[in-house]
């Protein structure tokens, strides 16, 4: 009923009058570039024709690296989640194909589930946009989108092959699309990608069970009319990962003994065998979506989403076999936004969200999280103001959220007589309801050089696992301890780029601070440790406090010649806990990454060059001394070096290949961000060989 | 007007249709947690050791009344005040009996998976005891193969020594691990270096004395 009423009060709250604007010529090429409202004055950055190429069979989160200010945090080689500006998980939107991606997020160890491949195009937009994609965009989003279907051609296609030394596997992706002529103007798509890798080797040994298997499926059903555009998209996402033996551990002792070691106790072989402890996840999507054009410049959107995330995590048992979860978690979430538009000036429009996560019995362990309903509504308002060089966007937001637990736990504190612990059923249920907020200019002192400043207010409702965990996460061999009584997260960013487009030189300059009021975060304390009677574990307690994040990303392009580039991103983000005057964990050091690249057959084949290039990671120096159980790693430097050869065989067909090795020599080292630094390296040389085929 | 009475129209529909499907979490189950062991005890019975070429053979003492310890509560902690005395010079069979959450003995599990766990036995924390004690696994499949996990054992005192918390450590080791692991290393300080996770981690004072020596304000074992 609440989704009706809103729905009638959204209905009888459009009245959005055209409001004409001049659009001068800077002003077009904005909107062209763009194309989006609710981002004419946050920093946007999409990945290049010639860098998603590169990075071709990449996860996700690896891809996205290409992008200042964006890194990863993770567990090894196979599981990497985004990091904006410090920011991750919870913290940042990641829209796949127009859809809020809702798996189970919250957990490090929980990369997103999307095929890099169905996207042709990446894009990254930084800064608090809670206002339009709702709670949780605290960071930036992550934007995820594919072309059009040619539905003028009868078929077209591409076909992808990668192959790779480290893990001695590779990855295959092949799509398919075309014209229903029945039916002009339909249009249909399929795509599928597989991927099969074994044990990833470090520069001098194998890691081993981290081998990853990943089959994936989309199809695509688009009708483009002139008043009405219809989409019909349906998404699988499977996969099955091991996660590293050798981190396998559950005491402090055991720990530490891997840290003062350096590297883990025992050689292993390379092997393609997935086997406990070992991840699988199914995710499956469908879209539907209606787009309709008034003849007065307004347009109606709705689009509705349906996500099934089915997680298993499966962990060396004792007792039952080792083919039995020890997680067994389904999150079905169902999504309906609409939004009005008028003209490129304003929007308004209603977002809801339906979340239900149960728990699959017989695992034989109480589930770390329970189960849940969760309901979110927002409305939201955005308006653009164009005064020939002088753009501003102002916009509001309204979102109510509520979450309804149910979920055994003991009474750990409590032990009875006999020494059994006592087991409940909880019941909780949490409302929180927020204002987010966003204004924002764009100025052109220049035809190529602008000013883009934004304040945002974004939010977010604590998650299940915040509020309520209380036990053995055994993915991460770690006791998570969660507080019912967290507060939301509200943050207020401000970000200012500098851009200058030239001929030779394109430069972004952003700067950014954010206000974090009631950061809530997992505090690994190694003198804290919670002896169950399974073992002992470190506890990693969720605590809230205020925080600054600030810094600065780089973006710059040079041409010295037609055959000549030279490319450089860096970024450095600062982040302290403001209330207790101390530095926050896992926040990304400074890096940077350049490179040299030369176009041997000039424009005419921008596709054929070689490039070498260069990453250095810095160490992690602002961090609480005592507050891990070992010391940051020390930086580091690896070298890349890229192949590319394109083949034009007449207008329509294409070949495309690459040869590229990365970490040329072979460096021995380890990341702040990994997780699995305690326990190991990262990952060694790796070469690829990639060849696609467009037709 | 036409348009946006339709769309309104459409609006409710599928604002209706949205809220159409029950949309509610299941009642959650209770779980019977399979993977913790709710207490544990530890059993020490003096056995007669005979030698026999290059190996020993234990038998039973008639009469012989086992000392018991008891691990239970949320940290497996023995009785407070709980002081073992061990005589130089004999052997106990050493048993592991463990329960799980529901009160049923589990320890069967530890030689059914004898693949991947071992029992350690060391002096509080990382002490090796070869030389003053001598531990020899005597755990056998269900084919009545002899394997190494120390749920049975026997533990000879080669030393005196004064009062020190004697650590039992069921290991669980990762998949091959225990290839590498000979009945030889059942004290080794570098326990940790075989990968895995500890399923028991049982302490208890323990004394070894001389069979002349005894305390009378403890509560003690023979």
């Amino acid at each position: 009923m609440l989704y009706t009423c809103l729905g009638l009060m959204w209905v009888l709250a459009v009245d959005t009058a055209a409001i004409p604007h001049k659009q001068d010529s800077i002003h077009i090429q904005d909107v062209e570039v763009i194309g989006r409202q609710g981002a004419l004055s946050h920093s946007t950055h999409r990945l290049s024709a010639r860098e998603l190429q590169e990075n071709s069979g990449k996860s996700l989160a690896e891809s996205l690296t290409d992008i200042s200010g964006v890194s990863t945090v993770g567990m090894g080689n196979s599981i990497m989640k985004p990091v904006i500006n410090g920011l991750h998980s919870n913290r940042i939107l990641i829209l796949n194909n127009g859809i809020r991606q809702e798996g189970q997020q919250w957990g490090i160890e929980h990369a997103p589930e999307i095929d890099p491949f169905t996207a042709d195009r990446l894009e990254v937009v930084k800064g608090a946009q809670g206002v339009r994609y709702g709670a949780d965009a605290l960071g930036g989003v992550i934007l995820t989108s594919a072309d059009d279907i040619a539905v003028d051609r009868k078929w077209k296609g591409s076909m992808n092959l990668v192959g790779q030394s480290n893990g001695r596997g590779g990855t295959a992706y092949a799509r398919f699309e075309g014209g229903v002529r029945s039916v002009p103007r339909l249009g249909w798509r399929v795509q599928a990608s597989g991927r099969k890798l074994g044990n990833y080797e470090s520069a001098s040994y194998i890691l081993g069970n981290t081998g990853s298997e990943e089959f994936n499926y989309a199809g695509t059903l688009q009708y483009q009319g002139d008043a009405n555009q219809l989409e019909l998209y349906y998404s699988h996402f499977g996969t099955q990962l091991g996660i590293f033996e050798g981190a396998h551990i559950g005491t402090v002792e055991d720990i530490q003994a891997r840290i003062d070691h350096g590297r883990p106790f025992e050689d292993y072989s390379f092997s393609y065998e997935i086997r406990a402890p070992r991840q699988q996840v199914a995710h499956d999507l469908l879209k539907a979506s209606w787009k309709h054009s008034f003849q007065n410049n307004r347009t109606l959107e709705m689009q509705y989403g349906f996500q099934r995330n089915h997680r298993r995590e499966y962990d060396l048992r004792r007792v039952e076999s080792d083919d039995i979860p020890m997680a067994d978690m389904v999150l079905t979430t169902q999504s309906l936004d609409v939004a009005l538009k008028q003209s490129n000036n304003s929007t308004i429009g209603l977002q809801s969200l339906v979340q239900v996560n149960n728990n699959t019995p017989g695992t034989g362990t109480t589930p770390i999280i329970p189960n849940f309903d969760s309901y979110t509504v927002g409305l939201f308002a955005i308006h653009q103001f164009h005064l020939d060089r002088w753009h501003a966007e102002v916009g509001g937001r309204y979102d109510f959220k509520y979450l309804d637990i149910a979920g055994y736990r003991y009474r750990r504190d409590a032990v009875q007589g006999d020494g059994t612990i006592e087991q409940y059923l909880l019941t909780d249920s949490r409302s929180f309801h927020n204002v987010s907020g966003t204004a924002g200019i764009l100025y052109h002192f220049l035809p190529q050089l602008s000013w883009k400043s934004n304040v945002g207010l974004a939010w977010r409702a604590p998650s299940v696992n915040e509020l309520y965990s209380d036990g053995v996460h055994h993915g991460s061999a770690t006791y998570e301890l969660g507080d019912a009584d967290l507060r939301s997260e509200k943050g207020l960013k401000w970000i200012n780029s500098f851009i200058w487009n030239g001929e030779q030189t394109q430069v972004t300059v952003d700067l950014y601070g954010q206000l974090l009021y009631d950061y809530i975060y997992a505090q690994p304390n190694p003198d804290s440790v919670r002896q169950t009677i399974r073992g002992t574990f470190p506890i990693f307690a969720y605590q809230q406090h205020n925080a600054l994040f600030y810094g600065t990303d780089l973006r710059l392009k040079q041409a010295f010649s037609e055959h000549f580039h030279y490319d450089i991103n860096a970024s450095f983000v600062h982040a302290r806990n403001i209330t207790l005057n101390s530095y926050l964990p896992y926040i990304p050091p400074a890096r940077l990454q350049h490179a040299f690249s030369w176009s041997y057959l000039g424009e005419s084949q921008p596709q054929s060059y070689l490039k070498f290039a260069h990453r250095f990671v810095a160490e992690q120096t602002r961090y609480e001394a005592y507050s891990d159980y070992v010391a940051p790693p020390e930086a580091y430097h690896l070298f890349d070096l890229v192949a590319s050869k394109e083949i034009k065989t007449n207008t329509d067909n294409s070949w495309y290949l690459m040869l590229s090795v990365e970490n040329l020599f072979n460096h021995s080292y380890k990341d702040y961000m990994d997780r699995f630094r305690y326990f190991a390296h990262q990952t060694g040389r790796n070469i690829s060989v990639k060849i696609s085929y467009q037709f | 007007m036409t348009h946006i009475k339709t769309i309104k129209l459409t609006i409710l529909a599928i604002s209706m249709l949205f809220l159409a499907p029950s949309c509610s979490k299941d009642d959650p189950t209770p779980e019977t947690d399979q993977e913790e062991v709710g207490t544990a005890k530890l059993v020490f019975t003096e056995v007669e050791r005979e030698a026999h070429g290059d190996h020993y053979h234990y038998n039973p003492i008639p009469g012989t009344e086992p000392t018991e310890v008891l691990f239970e509560g949320d940290r497996l902690l023995p009785k407070e005040g709980t002081h073992l005395h061990l005589h130089v010079g004999k052997t106990y069979k050493l048993e592991l009996v463990a329960t799980d959450f529901a009160g049923r003995e589990t320890q069967h599990t530890f030689v059914d998976r004898h693949d991947i766990h071992q029992a350690f036995i060391l002096k509080n924390p990382t002490t090796s005891l070869n030389g003053t004690l001598e531990y020899v696994y005597a755990d056998r499949d269900a084919d009545n193969a002899r394997v190494n996990v120390g749920v049975t054992g026997y533990l000879t005192v080669v030393d005196e020594a004064e009062t020190f918390v004697l650590r039992y450590v069921m290991r669980h080791l990762n998949p091959n691990v225990k290839n590498n692991i000979t009945p030889a290393d059942w004290s080794s300080p570098n326990f940790t270096q075989f990968t895995g996770a500890n399923d028991l981690d049982l302490k208890v004072e323990i004394h070894l004395v001389h069979h002349d020596h005894d305390h009378d304000d403890h509560d003690h074992g023979h």
